[in-house]
C-alpha cells in the first residue's frame, strides 16, 4: 500500500519538512561520497534523490542531473516488474534500454516504508570506473553491438530484506577490471540510502508518513502550477532546432560522417512536447542514446531552463512529453551499442531542445531571459589506464573534459571553465591529485582565448589540458566525443558558435628529456615530436613515453551580435586574455592600444565589419508569393524581431535593433533577411564545419546587426525555427 | 589585584571586552567599533572597565598581564576590498589555476543560488587574472625537478607584474611542498627586482597538496598582509600610549594565541579569529561543568554559526572558508547559515520562507522602526511577546510592536490567511527548524548524535532561540552562558598560546596490505614529527613563551587511497614503533566507520597519510573565574515581579519574567519563563526547567 498525496500541510510545517527533506538528500550524498573510492564520484559523477511512492522526483541533488531522471524510469519499473517490494528492500539496475544512460551508470533505489506503508523511494547513482567490455573503463565507442560492452544488470534486488544479495554482487564485482573500486562503490551507495533512511524514518515519526508524503506530492504540484502558468503565458507555436553528431564513418572508409538530430517543440497551452522523430535512425556505431538517456537530458534541461524560477522536482517534468519512435539514434533498441551514447547522441538532443526553448520564451519579455543557446556541447571522454606509477594496474577517467564554457545569456557572459549544465554543482580534482594518483603528468591545464563564441554577451571559454607519461613505459587511451567536425553549440541572436573539441597529439617526442634540458613546453608546436589532431573516436590508443595528448573543450555560444558588444568589455577580455587581440579586431571590432580602447580606431573597425557585411550579403529573397503571412504573435523576438500588426492586418517584421521594415514573414522568417555565409575566416581556426554544412549569418539588411548565426546542411536548413500556423 | 587579563572582540559594530581579576571577578564591557581605528572601541570598553574599578584608564593598564584580541580585520578588509594588490607566480601552464577553479561555479552556495543555472556564475577572483604570471620550472609528484627554473623567465614575469601593478607578492607551484627550492628561489628573486616588497611562499604558509586551495590561501595571506600588519601595529600602538606594558596576543582561526608581531607572515590565519572566539570560550565553560561535547551556537543578526567540541577539544577543519573560497588552512571548524533576528519572512508561489535574506543593521526588522519594511524573525519574536519592546540593547532602541504586526500581517499573514500570531509563529518555527537541521548536519557529518551533546546557546539571538532548536535536537541541556553576549571575548581571553604545524609528505600502504606496520614506517613518521616539533617549539620559543610546559599534539591526516576525504587521527604520546603504526592505523578505520558506518572502511585500496600536523601550545595566563556571590536559592517564582502574555503552541498564555536582578546561583525555573538580560533574552521554554549554575550559566533541561 502507498501513500500519495492527498491531505494539505500548512505552510510552515510545508517549509520545515521541505528544507529537512534537502537535508536529508544532502547527509545522503555526502555520505556516499566520502565512503566512495572512485576518482570519478569524487569529480562527482554521481547524484542523490528523494522520490515519491509512485517514483516522481520530490527532492533533486545537484549532480550529474541526467540520472535523477533515468531513477524515475528505474523506479516505474521496479513497481511495475515486482509485486513483493517490501520494507529492507534495495534495487539496482543499470540496463540503458530499460533506464540508465549506460552501463557505467549503476543506480541503486531503496523503496523507503513507514509503519509498513510505502511512502517514497531514494535512488543514487554513481558511475563505475570499470563494468567490463573490450576498453578498460567500459565505455567502448568503437563497439558495435551492445554485448561488446560492459556487463548489464537488468532491474532486480542488490539487497532482500535487509540481506546483501551476496551472489549477484559478486557477479557484478567480478566483470569488471577494478573490482575494489566498484564493490567500495555499492558501499557507498547503501551506506548513503541508510543515512537518508534514517533521517527519513526520524522525519516521518515527528510528522507522520502522510504528511511527508503530502509536503512531497505538494511541491510537485506547485511546481507543475508554476510550471503550466508560466507556459500559458507564452505563445502557441511549433519550435525547431537541429544539430548533428559527426563520428569517424561506420562502414570504415575514411572520413567523417553526420547523424542528424531534429527535436521539434510544440507547446500548446500549458503542455510541451518534444518531437524527436525527424533524427536519423540508429545505427550499429558510436553516439547512439537510448531513450532514458535522451529523455533524462531533456528533463535536465527541463531543471535548468525553468528550475531558475521554480522549485526543482517532477513538476516540471509533468507538462513534458517526449515523443521518438523506437530504433532512432536516440531511442536505440538492443543490440545497438550505447556505452558512449551517455553524452552522444542525447547531447545532441538535449541541445536541439534548448535551442528550441530559447526561440519559444524569447517571444515573451518576461521570460526571455531564461533563453541561452545549446548547453553542454561534447563530453569529451579521455580516459587512460596501464600501470601506474606504483606498479599497480589503472584506469582513470580525466573530469578535466567538464570543464567546458558555459552559454552566454541576455545579461552575462557564459561561465568560462566550468560552465556545464549536466553538473551544477561539480568540477574536477586538483592536478596535483590526479598526478599522485596516475602516471601522467601536466603540461598545462588553461583556459584558450576565443574559445567561446563571440556576441554581445560572449559564450564562456573553455580548458584544453595536456598530458605525458611519466613513471610509467606507456598508457593507453580510450578517447571519444563528437562535435569536432561541427560546433553543437549555436549561438542565439547573432552570436557567434563556440570552439569545437578536438583530441590532438604530439608522436614520438622526448617531453619530459626536454623539460628536463630546461626547454618550457608550452604548445604543442614547440614540443619537439609529430603532431597530429586525432579522429573523434579512438580506442587503444597508445601514448608513449616521450608523446603528449592534448584535449581541447567544446565551448558555449554567444548571445546577440558581437559588434553590439561594450567595447570596454572586449578591452577587459584582451587584458585577461579570454579574447585574442585579432578576434577583437575582425569579429568585435575593437581596437586597443597598450591596455585603453582606441575609440576611433574601434568605430572605424566597426564600420569595416559592416561594410563588409553589406557586401557579402545575399539580399532578401522575401516571402514566396504563393505563402499566406504567418501568424505571429506581436511583441519582441528577442534581440533580433519587434513584430507588429501591419495594416493589411498581418504581422511585419522590423529589425530589433534599427526598427527597419523587414516585411510581412511567411513560413521562414530567414526569407527577409540577408545571408551571409561565414568561411574559415571569419570563425576563426578553433571552429571546423563539415563539408556537408555551412555556417550561415542572417543579418538586418539594413543595418547589417546580426540575427542569428546557424550551422545548416549546404543543401538547406529544411526546419523552421518557428511556426504559429494553426495545426491542420 | 596586581594581574588583570583582558580580552578583546573587535567585531564590526561592538567592540566586547572581558576583564578577568586575580581574584576571578569577570568584567563585561560593550562599546561601539569605530570603522579603521580598532583601538578606539577597545579604550572605550576599557574607560568602563576602569570607571566600574574605580581607577583611571592609564592605572588599569599599567596592571594588565595579558592582553589578547580578536579581530575581524582580515574579514573587513576582504569584504571592502582593501587588500594589497597582489601578483600571484604560478607554473607556466598553470597560471589560469585560479579562474579554472577545477571547474566548480558553485561553491559556497546555498541550494536555491546553485539550482538557478540562469544566475549561476563563480566568485570574483581573488587576484584579477592579469596580476596571475608563469614561470618555466616543473616538480614532479616525487619532488623531483622535472624542468628546472628558467631565472630569465622568473626576472621577467616579476618586472611584469610589477608593471601591472603589484604591491606583494605570492608564489604557488606546482608541488613545492615536496620540493620548494624554485619558490625559494623565487623569493630571492623577487627581493632582488623589488626590494622589501613582501612574499608568501605556497610551500611556507600551506604545505599540502591542492594545488587550487593552496594557491587562493597563499594569494589571500600575501594580499592581506599589509593591511592586517598596519591594524595590528597602530593597535598595539595606540593602547602602549594609554599604558600597556605588554605585547598584545591576536586570536588565530585555528583557536590559538599568537604574538600581534608574529602573525605577519600569515595575515591569513586570523580570517576566523572573531568566531572562533566562542567556540573556544564553551570549550573553557565545559571543562569546568564537565561537557566534553558541546554544540557551540552562535545566532546572531544575520547569520547562525555553529562549532563543536568533540571530547573536550574545539573540532578543528584542515580548511577555512573565505566567501565562497576554501583554503587550505586548518580552523576551527565554524558553519554558518543565513538565519538570523534579522531573516526576513517572504511568502513565494504560496510557500512560507525564512532567509538566506536578511534586513542587517539597517534598515533592520520593522520593529527597528528605522525604515524596514519586511517583517524579519526579530518582529516575529516581538510580537509573539518573547521580546519585550522597553528592554532591548539595554533600552537603548525601544521596538514598535505595532510596525512589526503590520509588517507580518501584509506579507505574510494575509496572503497566508493566518492570524499575525499564527505568521509570527510560524516564521519562528521554521527559523529554529532551519537552525537545527544545521547543527544535526554538523553533527551528524561528523558521526555524532546530537543528542550526545550540550549546547551551548550565545549571540545576541542564541538565548532567544535556543529552548526551541535545542528542544528540536533532543540535546541533554542547553547552557546560556553568563558572559554569552561577550562569549568570544572571553573565548580570547580562554585561549592557548599556539603554534601549528604541518607537513604534507604523504606515505602510503600498498593495496591489500595486511600487517601496516610493514609498509609503513616507524621511523619515518617518528622523523616526521620530529621535524614539526622542531620547528613549532622554535616558533613557540621565540613568541618568548616559556617552551618546557608547552602541549605537544599530534595528528595524521589519513584517508583510504584513491579516496579524496581525510580524517583526521590524533596520536598518542610517546615514541613511535610497529604496534603504534597499527593502532593509528586500527584508530583510524574505526573513526571512518563511526562515521560512515559499518563496513565502510576500503581497507583493499590500502591508506594513506597525507598530512602530519603537530600544535605545540602553552597556556596563557589563564582565567580562574570564581563562583560567583549571592545565593537566591529561592524559586523563580519568588523572584519574578511580573509575567507576561506570549503566544505559543498556537494560544496566547502566561510566561514568567525575570529581570538580570533577579538571577543568582541556585535560581530555578520553570517554563515557560523568560529572562531579561541587559543584552539577550534568554527563553525557557514550556515543559523545560532552567536552574542558574555557580558561575551565573543558566542550565536549562527537558522535563
Amino acid at each position: 500500500m502507498s501513500i500519495t498525496a492527498q491531505q494539505t500541510v500548512d505552510p510552515v510545517t510545508f517549509e520545515v519538512i521541505r528544507h529537512k527533506l534537502w537535508s536529508i538528500n544532502e547527509e545522503g550524498s555526502a555520505t556516499m561520497i566520502h565512503v566512495s573510492g572512485s576518482p570519478v564520484v569524487h569529480a562527482t559523477d554521481y547524484n542523490f534523490g528523494i522520490y515519491t511512492a509512485t517514483g516522481e522526483m520530490a527532492v533533486i541533488g545537484v549532480y550529474l542531473l541526467v540520472p535523477i531522471y533515468t531513477g524515475y524510469m528505474a523506479i516505474q519499473e521496479f513497481l511495475s516488474r515486482f509485486e513483493d517490494i517490501e520494507e529492507g528492500d534495495v534495487f539496482i539496475i543499470n540496463d540503458p534500454y530499460v533506464a540508465a544512460e549506460h552501463q557505467n551508470d549503476v543506480q541503486f533505489c531503496a523503496p523507503f516504508f513507514h509503519d509498513g506503508k510505502l511512502i517514497s523511494w531514494i535512488g543514487c547513482m554513481a558511475h563505475q570506473v570499470d563494468l567490463g567490455g573490450t576498453d578498460a573503463g567500459s565505455w567502448c565507442p568503437t563497439a558495435t553491438e551492445v554485448y561488446a560492452e560492459g556487463l548489464r544488470i537488468p532491474p532486480g534486488r542488490i539487497v532482500r530484506k535487509g540481506e546483501i544479495n551476496q551472489e549477484l554482487w559478486d557477479v557484478v564485482v567480478a566483470n569488471s577490471r577494478m573490482p575494489f573500486t566498484v564493490s567500495n562503490d555499492f558501499t557507498a551507495f547503501l551506506a548513503g540510502l541508510k543515512v537518508a533512511g534514517e533521517r527519513l524514518t526520524e522525519l516521518c515519526d515527528r510528522y507522520g508518513g502522510e504528511t511527508v508524503a503530502a509536503v512531497m506530492g505538494g511541491a510537485i504540484d506547485a511546481s507543475e502550477r508554476g510550471l503550466r502558468e508560466l507556459l500559458s503565458e507564452l505563445p502557441d507555436g511549433t519550435f525547431e532546432h537541429t544539430s548533428f553528431l559527426d563520428r569517424p564513418r561506420a562502414d570504415g572508409a575514411d572520413g567523417v560522417e553526420l547523424v542528424k538530430i531534429n527535436c521539434k517543440m510544440t507547446k500548446t497551452g500549458d503542455r510541451l512536447v518534444f518531437d524527436y522523430d525527424g533524427s536519423d535512425p540508429q545505427s550499429p556505431a558510436y553516439g547512439m542514446a537510448t531513450r532514458a538517456g535522451t529523455v533524462g537530458a531533456v528533463a535536465t534541461l527541463m531543471l535548468c531552463l525553468f528550475g531558475s524560477e521554480l522549485p526543482w522536482n517532477h513538476g516540471l517534468m509533468r507538462p513534458v512529453e517526449v515523443v521518438a519512435e523506437d530504433g532512432l539514434c536516440v531511442t536505440a533498441v538492443e543490440p545497438m551499442p550505447v556505452s558512449g551514447g551517455a553524452a552522444g547522441a542525447n547531447w545532441v538532443a538535449m541541445n536541439a531542445a534548448a535551442g528550441c526553448i530559447a526561440k519559444m520564451v524569447s517571444f515573451s519579455d518576461r521570460y526571455a531571459g531564461l533563453a541561452f543557446g545549446p548547453g553542454d556541447g561534447s563530453w569529451q571522454l579521455a580516459q587512460f589506464g596501464g600501470l601506474n606509477q606504483y606498479g599497480e594496474p589503472f584506469a582513470a577517467m580525466y573530469l578535466d573534459s567538464l570543464l567546458f564554457g558555459g552559454p552566454a545569456f541576455a545579461d552575462r557572459d557564459g561561465v568560462d571553465s566550468g560552465g556545464a549544465m549536466v553538473i551544477l554543482g561539480g568540477g574536477t580534482q586538483d592536478v596535483e591529485q590526479q598526478e599522485v594518483n596516475q602516471p601522467l603528468l601536466y603540461l598545462w591545464r588553461r583556459e584558450v582565448a576565443d574559445s567561446g563564441g563571440a556576441g554581445r554577451h560572449r559564450g564562456g571559454n573553455g580548458i584544453e589540458f595536456a598530458m605525458t607519461p611519466i613513471d610509467t613505459e606507456e598508457v593507453v587511451g580510450v578517447m571519444a566525443t563528437h562535435g569536432i567536425a561541427l560546433p553543437n553549440r549555436t549561438g542565439i541572436f547573432g552570436g557567434l558558435p563556440g570552439s569545437c573539441a578536438r583530441f590532438e597529439m604530439v608522436r614520438g617526442g622526448q617531453a619530459l628529456e626536454r623539460l628536463g634540458d630546461g626547454a618550457a613546453i608550452t604548445s604543442l608546436e614547440d614540443s619537439g615530436g609529430a603532431y597530429q589532431v586525432l579522429p573523434s573516436v579512438s580506442a587503444g590508443l597508445v601514448v608513449k613515453h616521450g608523446e603528449i595528448v592534448n584535449v581541447r573543450m567544446q565551448n558555449g555560444g554567444g548571445y546577440g551580435d558581437p559588434l553590439l558588444r561594450e567595447p570596454e568589455r572586449v578591452v577587459e577580455d584582451l587584458r585577461d586574455g579570454a579574447v585574442s587581440p585579432s578576434v577583437a579586431r575582425e569579429i568585435y571590432g575593437v581596437v586597443a592600444d597598450d591596455g585603453k580602447l582606441d575609440r576611433a580606431a574601434t568605430e572605424a573597425a566597426r564600420e569595416d565589419i559592416r561594410a563588409n557585411r553589406r557586401r557579402r550579403m545575399a539580399a532578401p529573397t522575401g516571402r514566396p508569393a504563393d505563402e499566406e503571412p504567418a501568424q505571429l504573435p506581436e511583441g519582441r523576438w528577442g534581440e533580433s524581431l519587434v513584430l507588429r500588426s501591419g495594416d493589411g492586418g498581418g504581422v511585419t517584421a522590423h529589425c530589433a535593433h534599427c526598427d527597419a521594415d523587414l516585411g510581412t514573414p511567411g513560413h521562414d522568417w530567414h526569407a527577409l533577411v540577408g545571408t551571409i555565409e561565414l568561411g574559415a575566416a571569419d570563425l576563426g581556426p578553433l571552429i571546423d564545419v563539415h563539408e556537408e554544412l555551412e555556417a550561415r549569418q542572417y543579418v538586418c539588411p539594413h543595418c547589417v546587426a546580426a540575427l542569428w548565426v546557424e550551422v545548416v546542411p549546404v543543401s538547406g536548413n529544411g526546419w523552421n525555427d518557428f511556426d504559429f500556423s494553426p495545426k491542420a | 589585584m596586581k594581574e588583570l587579563l583582558v580580552a578583546s572582540d573587535i567585531g564590526g559594530t561592538f567592540t566586547d571586552t572581558v576583564t578577568i581579576s586575580g581574584d576571578g571577578d569577570v568584567g563585561r564591557y560593550k562599546a561601539p567599533s569605530v570603522p579603521d581605528n580598532p583601538a578606539a572601541g577597545v579604550l572605550a570598553t576599557l574607560e568602563l572597565a576602569a570607571e566600574r574599578e574605580g581607577v583611571g584608564l592609564e592605572e588599569l593598564l599599567g596592571r594588565v598581564s595579558l592582553f589578547a584580541h580578536g579581530t575581524t580585520v582580515a574579514t573587513n578588509a576582504m569584504l571592502e576590498g582593501k587588500r594589497a594588490a597582489v601578483g600571484l607566480i604560478q607554473t607556466r601552464g598553470f597560471g589560469d589555476t585560479l579562474p579554472i577553479m577545477r571547474g566548480f561555479k558553485s561553491l559556497g552556495l546555498d541550494e536555491e543560488a546553485v539550482k538557478s543555472f540562469r544566475s549561476l556564475v563563480k566568485q570574483e577572483l581573488v587576484v584579477p587574472k592579469q596580476l596571475i604570471g608563469e614561470v618555466s620550472e616543473r616538480v614532479d609528484y616525487r619532488g623531483r625537478v622535472v624542468m628546472p627554473l628558467d631565472e630569465a623567465d622568473a626576472i621577467a614575469t616579476i618586472d611584469s607584474l610589477r608593471e601591472q601593478g603589484a604591491e606583494v607578492f605570492a608564489v604557488s607551484l606546482l608541488w613545492s611542498f615536496k620540493n620548494d627550492e624554485h619558490e625559494r628561489r623565487l623569493a630571492e628573486l623577487i627581493e632582488e627586482r623589488c626590494p622589501g616588497a613582501l612574499c608568501t611562499l605556497s610551500s611556507e604558509l600551506l604545505p599540502r597538496l591542492g594545488e587550487y586551495r593552496r594557491s587562493v590561501g597563499t594569494a589571500l595571506n600575501a594580499s592581506l598582509r599589509p593591511t592586517v600588519a598596519r591594524a595590528v601595529r597602530s593597535l598595539e600602538d595606540e593602547l602602549r600610549a594609554k599604558g600597556l606594558q605588554v605585547e598584545p596576543l591576536l586570536m588565530q582561526s585555528n583557536g590559538g594565541l599568537a604574538l600581534a608581531s608574529n602573525i605577519d607572515r600569515e595575515a591569513a590565519s586570523t580570517v576566523m579569529s572573531g568566531p572562533v572566539g566562542g567556540v573556544v570560550a564553551c570549550q573553557y565553560f565545559g571543562e569546568i561543568a564537565g561537557h566534553r561535547n558541546i554544540v557551540a551556537t552562535d545566532m546572531g543578526g544575520t547569520s547562525f554559526e555553529v562549532g563543536l567540541i568533540l571530547d573536550g577539544r574545539a573540532h578543528i577543519a584542515n580548511t577555512t572558508w573565505v566567501g565562497r573560497d576554501e583554503i587550505a588552512l586548518p580552523s576551527v571548524s565554524v558553519r554558518t547559515v543565513g538565519a538570523g533576528s534579522g531573516s526576513i519572512a517572504a511568502v513565494s508561489g504560496g510557500l512560507l520562507r525564512v532567509g538566506p535574506e536578511s534586513a542587517g543593521a539597517v534598515p533592520g526588522p520593522a520593529c527597528y522602526g528605522r525604515g524596514g519594511e519586511r517583517p524579519t524573525v526579530a518582529d516575529a519574536d516581538l510580537v509573539l511577546g518573547y521580546l519585550n519592546p522597553g528592554n532591548f540593547l539595554d533600552g537603548r532602541l525601544t521596538l514598535d510592536v505595532e510596525r512589526a504586526r503590520a509588517a507580518i500581517g501584509a506579507a505574510i499573514a494575509d496572503p497566508l490567511g493566518l492570524s499575525v500570531e499564527q505568521a509570527a509563529e510560524g516564521i519562528r518555527t521554521i527559523v529554529d527548524s532551519r537552525m537545527a537541521d544545521l547543527v544535526r548536519t554538523a553533527t551528524i557529518q561528523q558521526g555524532y548524535d546530537p543528542s550526545d551533546f550540550v549546547l551551548y546557546a550565545y549571540g545576541g539571538a542564541g538565548p532567544t532561540h535556543a529552548a526551541s532548536y535545542g528542544a528540536e535536537l533532543g540535546v541533554r541541556e542547553i547552557v546560556v552562558p553568563l558572559t554569552a553576549s561577550v562569549h568570544s571575548a572571553f573565548g580570547v581571553a580562554a585561549s592557548d598560546h599556539t603554534v601549528a604545524e604541518e607537513i604534507s609528505d604523504p606515505i602510503m600502504s600498498p593495496p591489500g596490505t595486511e600487517d601496516y606496520a610493514a609498509a609503513i614506517s616507524a621511523d619515518d613518521l617518528e622523523e616526521r614529527f620530529e621535524r614539526l616539533r622542531e620547528r613549532a617549539l622554535q616558533a613557540l620559543a621565540g613568541s618568548g613563551v616559556d617552551v618546557a610546559g608547552a602541549r605537544i599534539e599530534r595528528f595524521v591526516e589519513m584517508r583510504f587511497r584513491f579516496q579524496i576525504h581525510v580524517l583526521s587521527v590524533p596520536v598518542p604520546d610517546g615514541p613511535f614503533d610497529a604496534d603504534k603504526v597499527r593502532d593509528l592505523v586500527r584508530r583510524f578505520i574505526d573513526a571512518y566507520q563511526a562515521r560512515f558506518g559499518e563496513g565502510s572502511a576500503f581497507e583493499a585500496a590500502g591508506v594513506e597519510m597525507t598530512t602530519f600536523r603537530l600544535v605545540a601550545s602553552s597556556p596563557t595566563i589563564r582565567p580562574e573565574l570564581s563562583p560567583i556571590g549571592g545565593g537566591a536559592s529561592s524559586n523563580g517564582a519568588g523572584a519574578a515581579s511580573a509575567t507576561r502574555r506570549v503566544f505559543h503552541g498556537g494560544e496566547w498564555g502566561e510566561a514568567l519574567i525575570l529581570a538580570a536582578a533577579d538571577v543568582a546561583p541556585g535560581l530555578e525555573v520553570e517554563g515557560l519563563a523568560i529572562v531579561e538580560m541587559p543584552d539577550t533574552t534568554i527563553v525557557v521554554g514550556k515543559g523545560q526547567q532552567a536552574v542558574v549554575d555557580d558561575y551565573g550559566n543558566f542550565v536549562i533541561s527537558q522535563g
